[in-house]
């Protein structure tokens, strides 16, 4: 077991163009005696020249924050990377794992099948699957979209990754979409769409008040808006391009096998559209 | 250290950041990035996209509808030739085509917006690579290229500028911002849009030259975003377009429910199936409007050359609806001008059209507002004054009402239901309790608050009959003889003149000469003078007068001493006639039925009705006094009340009225 600092952020070793230890890097920053722990598993198709220049340039940024860097190069245990990971990070909720998804999609998805993917699932820690659109944005978004959905135990597993970027943050649009069937949708009244909305205003106070409660973030920084509509994603990159937000900070897909063979997932559809960065969370709260 | 973006970091930084060098990247960097994030530029909508939009206008139900019925004529026409079913049939199937096309170019005009973006983008560009200075695709260049601006360049990628040479740019192309900016390399703090040193795509390069490092490329830049949007966003269909939808649902509905009846009474009444089908689809064709888009299309073109010859150039025909109903355009660039906000100039009472500036007025009236408003307040670190969020309306009452008394935490804490705006209604209300009081308030339009308020057009209507009936009995009671004359004092001379055949008493023409000056006196009162005008108006709308903010009850009042004073002039004049006597009351309500001929709103109507009124009073009295009883005459203006707000509701020449419900 890897012996870590004092704010447990850890992140998988970038090795795309569009660098997600960036945010890995402003994560941990933004606590005393910040320190980040660089994982990554050895599978032989790395070269080890490439690596050692990632992990140079992750180094100087590093230096730049302040941030302490801790590498660990890891040998492949089994089949997967996944158990390696594993054993590697501590298991719970005060530890944070930050890893990316494909660069393209090409028609797999850019979280499907991955190792982000499976670590989201696991519930091992908490954990944040980035991907990177605007690499101008340096891992700083400042202007956040939240799209929620209306579930029992409200917020509470978005609030860890929230926390670390909460001193960043300069705007948090809330966004709730109620989903309505196309054919309903096509016809549905002002006052029909009234009466769909009060009860997702509700909920979205309700994740305001949790984040004033949790973060201390001030109620200027907040708005919230309930959307009613037939195409949830399409939604959500509206409300990102029109609120101007840097990063849409979504949670993981709750969806099992045969729901998202039945519905599709939402996932997808943003993190292929966006036109800004996309980060996928599942905390534990 | 504080997180920072690009913009906001030194120009040395920026290299090292973007993962790039100064002498550019090598050409397996290249190449791995493009494989990453793409070609540099902005998406085009998918190859089949313009199919799928066709198959949409052409496969609809209206459309399918009107096949049906292209179909059945020509079976028809196939079955008995000669009858024109044939001709029918290509007139249904050319409108069903016809209406698909135009609504395909409609679209697809929309769908062009993503191509004139595109051509902001420049062709070709010259970067640094490998150490060298080269010209390449701009479709090639992926972040962390070093990009050379010279004068003249368009730019075709976000990049930030580690160096410049008195660069200037023209960002209009992103921001609408007329003016040139000058461009430098030093850090920048606030939004990345604002920042003084980032070259952004679709922009161009008026003076100077500068070396910058590319971040953004293709639909991740500004220009990408604004694409992405004119993608996205929904185009919601207008009014028009819901109500056209919605007639056609219902009219089908009846058609096919009476299509069916049809087809049933049929085979029970023992016809041939086949006959049966045709003649039940026969049914179903007639009654669907097959050319109600045709119409609508031909009236909002017709609408739109008419606003042509007006110099509006409407691109889109849909805005003309939108045209028709908008009475006021303001425009203004926000940000420039304005910043999204309201604030409260002055507050001014309805009825009297004064500002109301009494703190013992507005204070509860401000109250009032509040309860019936959605706001809600929140204090940051490091601010002075609260921050209020919720509508700009809402926001802006919370706001004066804090200047004036301070916060009104406890209106909005003591406010236990709120409901919300309603559109159709056009109001918002809620519910004020804090123990002592219990408030219910109601904001939103005048139109709508109006009816809410005051006294309705009836009880003004009791009110003049209960004075009449008062001062009848008054003058009863004073002078109790019910008729009196003017004895050999006669106010107008009593001569006869000739006039060709007729011998008339001079004093009718005096009476006559009379009534065309005050006919005449009035026509221009009301025609040119503000207060006439104001009456018209007043009579026109009420509340409509009352939100331009004239004084309504000033109006009224005039109107009602123009009315005394006409009124008595008119039983002067009467009177010099015949007698003075209680009677003339009744003279008031013959005059009633005049206006009711003439029509409530036109004074030539009431000038043509009173002749006929007379003259029908008195050939009736003549002729049907010999067949009926003797005060017959007296009711023959009331039966023409009877009968023309039967026949011609509006009068001869009352403007008639379609309201909208």
């Amino acid at each position: 077991m890897i012996n870590h600092g004092p704010v447990d952020v850890v992140v998988l070793v970038p090795l795309s163009n569009l660098d997600y230890g960036h945010y890995a890097v402003q994560l941990a920053a933004g606590h005393d005696d910040p320190t980040l722990t660089a994982v990554h598993v050895r599978d032989g198709r790395t070269k080890d020249t490439m690596l050692a220049e990632k992990l140079q340039r992750m180094r100087q940024e590093c230096e730049h924050h302040g941030v302490q860097l801790v590498v660990h190069l890891l040998p492949r245990v089994g089949r997967s990377p996944l158990d390696a990971i594993r054993s590697a990070v501590p298991e719970g909720p005060e530890h944070y794992l930050v890893c990316g998804t494909r660069a393209q999609g090409r028609g797999r998805g850019f979280l499907n099948g991955t190792t982000s993917e499976q670590l989201l699932r696991s519930g091992h820690c908490n954990v944040l699957a980035v991907r990177v659109v605007q690499p101008g944005l340096l891992g700083s978004p400042r202007r956040l979209l939240l799209p929620v959905t209306e579930r029992s135990g409200g917020f509470r597993s978005g609030l860890p990754f929230l926390r670390l970027f909460g001193p960043q943050v300069s705007h948090l649009h809330i966004v709730l979409v109620a989903r309505v069937g196309r054919g309903r949708f096509r016809v549905l009244s002002h006052e029909g769409s009234e009466r769909l909305r009060s009860p997702g205003q509700a909920y979205c106070e309700r994740v305001e008040r949790e984040i004033v409660e949790q973060l201390g973030l001030g109620s200027k920084v907040m708005d919230a808006q309930v959307v009613v509509s037939d195409e949830i994603p399409r939604e959500i990159l509206i409300a990102a391009n029109k609120t101007k937000s840097r990063l849409i900070y979504m949670g993981a897909s709750e969806r099992n096998l045969p729901q998202r063979f039945l519905y599709g997932s939402p996932i997808e559809q943003v993190l292929r559209d966006a036109t800004c960065d996309v980060a996928i969370y599942r905390g534990i709260a | 250290m504080a997180a920072a973006q690009i913009h906001e970091v030194a120009a040395s930084d920026v290299l090292g950041l973007l993962r790039s060098r100064s002498g550019g990247l090598t050409a397996f960097e290249v190449e791995a990035r493009r494989h990453e994030v793409g070609p540099n530029r902005l998406q085009p909508p998918s190859r089949w996209r313009w199919l799928r939009i066709l198959a949409k206008h052409f496969i609809n139900f209206f459309s399918l509808l009107l096949y049906l019925a292209a179909i059945v004529c020509f079976v028809a026409d196939a079955i008995e030739s000669g009858m024109g079913m044939g001709l029918l049939g290509w007139a249904l199937l050319g409108v069903a085509v016809l209406n698909g096309l135009f609504a395909f170019a409609q679209e697809m005009r929309a769908e062009r917006a993503m191509e004139a973006l595109r051509r902001f983008l420049p062709q070709r560009v010259r970067v640094c690579r490998e150490g060298t200075e080269r010209e390449v695709l701009a479709d090639d260049l992926v972040p962390g290229d070093v990009l050379l601006l010279a004068e003249g360049d368009r730019i075709a990628a976000d990049a930030r500028l580690v160096e410049t040479e008195d660069l200037l740019v023209n960002n209009a192309p992103l921001t609408g911002e007329s003016r040139s900016q000058p461009l430098k390399t030093g850090a920048a703090k606030g939004r990345l849009i604002d920042s003084p040193n980032i070259a952004f795509a679709g922009c161009s390069v008026l003076r100077g030259n500068g070396t910058a490092v590319v971040f953004a490329t293709g639909h991740r830049t500004e220009l990408g975003k604004i694409a992405a949007l004119s993608r996205d966003v929904r185009r919601p269909l207008s009014p028009l377009q819901r109500e056209t939808n919605r007639m056609v649902r219902v009219l089908t509905l009846i058609a096919v429910v009476m299509g069916l009846i049809f087809f049933a009474v049929g085979v029970a009444s023992g016809r041939s199936l086949w006959i049966n089908i045709v003649f039940m689809l026969g049914i179903i064709v007639a009654n669907v409007p097959e050319g109600l888009l045709p119409t609508i299309t031909l009236a909002l073109s017709m609408a739109s050359l008419r606003m042509a010859k007006k110099q509006v150039l409407v691109k889109t025909l849909e805005a003309v609806e939108s045209l028709g109903a908008v009475h006021v355009i303001c425009t203004d660039k926000t940000g420039t001008l304005t910043r999204n906000e309201l604030a409260i100039a002055a507050m001014v009472d309805p009825i009297q059209g004064l500002p109301i500036q009494a703190p013992t007025a507005l204070r509860p009236l401000l109250k009032a507002a509040l309860i019936a408003s959605e706001v809600r307040t929140g204090m940051s670190p490091g601010d002075s004054a609260p921050h209020w969020s919720g509508d700009p309306i809402d926001v802006a009452l919370a706001q004066r009402y804090a200047e004036l008394f301070g916060p009104p935490d406890a209106i909005l804490a003591e406010t236990r239901r709120h409901f919300p705006f309603d559109l159709a209604k056009r109001r918002e209300a809620g519910v004020f309790a804090n123990g002592t009081e219990v408030l219910f308030a109601i904001k939103g339009a005048w139109e709508s608050l109006r009816p809410l308020i005051g006294q309705p057009i009836l009880s003004l209507i009791a009110v003049t009959l209960g004075i009449g009936y008062f001062l009848e009995g008054l003058v009863t009671f004073i002078w109790p003889a019910s008729t009196a004359g003017f004895g050999d004092k006669h106010i107008f001379p009593r001569d006869v003149i000739h006039i060709g055949p007729a011998v008339v008493s001079q004093e009718y023409v005096w009476v006559m000469v009379i009534c065309i000056v005050i006919f005449l006196l009035l026509t221009l009162f009301f025609r040119f003078h503000k207060m006439g005008i104001a009456m018209r108006a007043t009579a026109d709308d009420q509340m409509a007068v009352q939100a331009c903010g004239i004084p309504v009850t000033r109006v009224f009042s005039t109107s009602w001493m123009f009315a005394c004073v006409v009124a008595a002039i008119g039983g002067v004049l009467i009177s010099s006639i015949g007698s003075i006597s209680h009677g003339l009351v009744d003279t008031g309500l013959k005059a009633f039925s005049v206006v009711i001929l003439g029509g409530l709103d036109s004074f030539v109507g009431a000038v043509v009705a009173g002749p006929i009124i007379g003259l029908a009073e008195s050939y009736g009295g003549g002729y049907l006094t010999r067949f009926l009883w003797a005060g017959v005459r007296d009711i023959i203006p009331f039966l023409i009340i009877i009968i023309v707000m039967v026949i011609k509701p509006y009068g001869l020449f009352g403007e008639k009225r379609i309201e909208r419900i």
